[in-house]
């Protein structure tokens, strides 16, 4: 466990089965103020999940949820959104039939108060340009904030709106569930910067990802998850993408021979949180 | 091509922003337009009687009574919905009007009766839909049945006739001209054209109808948008149905078969897709226009009854055909 500050928002003990299927056994996870935490595994390690069950789109079937050190119970993604922790879904969440905009205020729309307020009339100008002060902001280039609907966009523009969204948004933490996984080059160097920034203000962020060479540019921390386990818990100084791989794939002679195999010129890397520390 | 006319008609309507113009002025919207005034203006020269006072005014009060609810089946549509029991709840209201009046209630009291009817049978609808999760085609089709079932049993197939004033000028009266029906149709156009393109409410239903599962995530209550659409989807329907009673002189237990298939064709006319998420009030009601003048014309040119129904079949798939290759030359882009 870190303990150099107060964690903002933290799962202690949190577990989840689908039938017979153990997604995540008891796993403690905490995120600080400012550090951006890499959250990484193999699929079906329970990234998903740890994510989806602090976001509010699962109930975990054991556990406690602390936000600011007090016990709270998320059991939707209002409740998470109400406490500033925003989430970027691997499917995005866009509506791919309304625009930039539209999709930046979606459920948080900003209207004209005094007579009108019980109309709900939207304020729409303010919202354009907030969405393209926002996108200025972090670099993202897009056609326009208004008028083209987001299914008209490239992938990686509309994974750049999602990130701009749950961003604006995000107050204390921000999730980001393979974030870069469909960007080009230059906007995973903008996302990354973006991710900097983001922590720089204050928020935890915590990114679900495989790509390594990412990760290790801009985590603070490394969390590892193997088959629904927490295996590793760590700074990400001087950890190599070697290392990690082998703490994701499980290094482990009795149940991979095979593997074992391949590695045995190496055996000092046994794998484990405590070697890397 | 239609970018051309398209871009030119936005650029005299909107010139600061294309986007909205585009939204305004659809390309299928500029089509339906050149193919009314086309037709209004063969029909005018060829078509003796067509272009008479009196003929506008039995045609436009009669598409003004499926204006009102195409109007609000394009919200329907657009929030990723559908509702054909527009017909059996328009003729049932009527009938709970008619009888009210018959029973010495006054005409607000009646007319009151009527839209609460039609709230009753939205509210059924979306109990059915957005509660059970029931496909909107059967839950609505089931309550059509019903609903008209119970307009049979209720007078025994019997018409009630009406002689409230109010209620008949409904169907009748003019103002300057111009039926009373056809400004309650725009004004409800306008109504909705505003809450859709102003208002939360109409940001909801178009995400609701793009992605209901984003926009849930997005804690946007959408069952309660849901709900909303089909409340007034079904009070539109009992107000076409007192204008329908107006027009009739009488409630028609009988009357509006198949409405709900008129209305359908004149909002997918106008340009709004079946799946959700986007569509045009605008072109709603050129569709609206279109088949009112179809169906006025053929009167016009003394072709039988039929032919209406044979023209409007062939003008609907020509319209989606249309669309379909533009959509696809679109995609290919």
């Amino acid at each position: 466990m870190s303990d150099k500050s107060t964690a903002v928002f933290e799962g202690r003990g949190l577990s989840k089965h689908y039938g017979p299927v153990v997604a995540l056994d008891n796993v403690d996870f905490a995120i600080h103020p400012g550090e951006v935490v890499a959250l990484v595994g193999d699929n079906g390690a329970g990234k998903s999940t740890l994510v989806k069950i602090l976001a509010g789109a699962v109930l975990p079937d054991e556990g406690d949820i602390f936000f600011r050190g007090d016990k709270v119970s998320i059991s939707n993604p209002h409740d998470a959104r109400e406490r500033g922790i925003e989430t970027v879904y691997q499917d995005l969440a866009l509506v791919p039939a309304r625009d930039t905009t539209a999709n930046m205020f979606l459920g948080r729309e900003l209207l004209y108060g005094g007579v009108l307020r019980p109309l709900c009339i939207l304020k729409r100008r303010a919202m354009v340009k907030f969405t393209e002060d926002r996108l200025r902001e972090l670099g993202i280039t897009l056609p326009s904030a208004t008028g083209v609907p987001v299914e008209r966009l490239s992938g990686g523009q509309r994974q750049a709106v999602a990130v701009a969204r749950a961003s604006a948004w995000a107050k204390n933490v921000l999730f980001m569930d393979e974030p870069t996984a469909a960007l080009g080059v230059q906007q995973t160097t903008a996302v990354l910067e973006l991710v900097k920034k983001v922590a720089a203000q204050g928020i935890g962020v915590v990114l679900i990802t495989h790509i390594m060479p990412h990760v290790m540019d801009v985590a603070d921390r490394l969390v590892v998850l193997r088959h629904g386990h927490k295996v590793a818990d760590i700074p990400s100084d001087g950890v190599t993408t070697d290392q990690l791989v082998r703490l994701i794939v499980g290094f482990d002679p009795e149940d991979n021979p095979q593997l074992a195999h391949g590695r045995d010129a190496e055996p000092a890397g046994a794998p484990g949180s405590e070697a890397l520390r | 091509m239609s970018g051309t006319l398209e871009g030119r008609l936005a650029a005299s309507s909107v010139p600061a922003r294309p986007s909205i113009a585009r939204r305004v002025l659809g390309s299928q919207s500029s089509g339906l337009l050149a193919a009314n005034v086309a037709l209004f203006v063969a029909l005018a020269i060829g078509a003796p009687g067509f272009f008479s006072s009196a003929n506008f005014e039995s045609t436009a009060t009669l598409a003004a009574y499926t204006g009102v609810m195409s109007a609000v089946a394009t919200l329907v549509l657009i929030s990723g919905g559908l509702d054909l029991s527009v017909g059996a709840v328009a003729v049932f209201a009527g009938q709970g009007c008619a009888i009210a009046l018959e029973n010495g209630w006054s005409t607000w009291a009646a007319i009151g009766a009527a839209l609460a009817i039609g709230a009753g049978a939205g509210a059924v609808n979306a109990g059915f839909i957005v509660g059970l999760g029931i496909n909107p085609l059967i839950a609505t089709i089931g309550t059509a049945f019903v609903l008209r079932g119970i307009a049979l049993g209720w007078t025994d197939g019997s018409s009630t006739i009406i002689e409230d004033q109010t209620i008949l000028d409904l169907g009748a009266a003019t103002w300057l001209g111009i039926p009373e029906a056809t400004f309650i149709m725009l004004c409800v156009f306008a109504a909705v054209g505003f809450v859709l393109r102003f208002t939360r409410l109409g940001s909801n239903f178009l995400a609701a109808g793009s992605n209901a599962i984003a926009t849930r995530r997005a804690g946007v209550p959408v069952w309660r948008t849901l709900t909303t659409v089909y409340l007034f989807s079904g009070v539109s329907a009992a107000f076409a149905g007192l204008m329908l009673i107006g027009f009739q002189g009488a409630s028609i237990p009988y009357a509006a078969v198949g409405i709900e298939l008129t209305v359908l064709s004149a909002v997918v006319l106008g340009g709004t897709g079946l799946v959700g998420g986007s569509g045009s009030v605008l072109g709603t009601l050129l569709g609206v226009v279109l088949l009112a003048i179809v169906a006025s014309g053929l009167t016009a040119l003394s072709a039988p009854a039929y032919w209406a129904l044979i023209v409007t079949g062939v003008v609907l798939i020509l319209a989606m055909a249309i669309d379909d290759v533009r959509h696809r030359r679109g995609a290919l882009r």
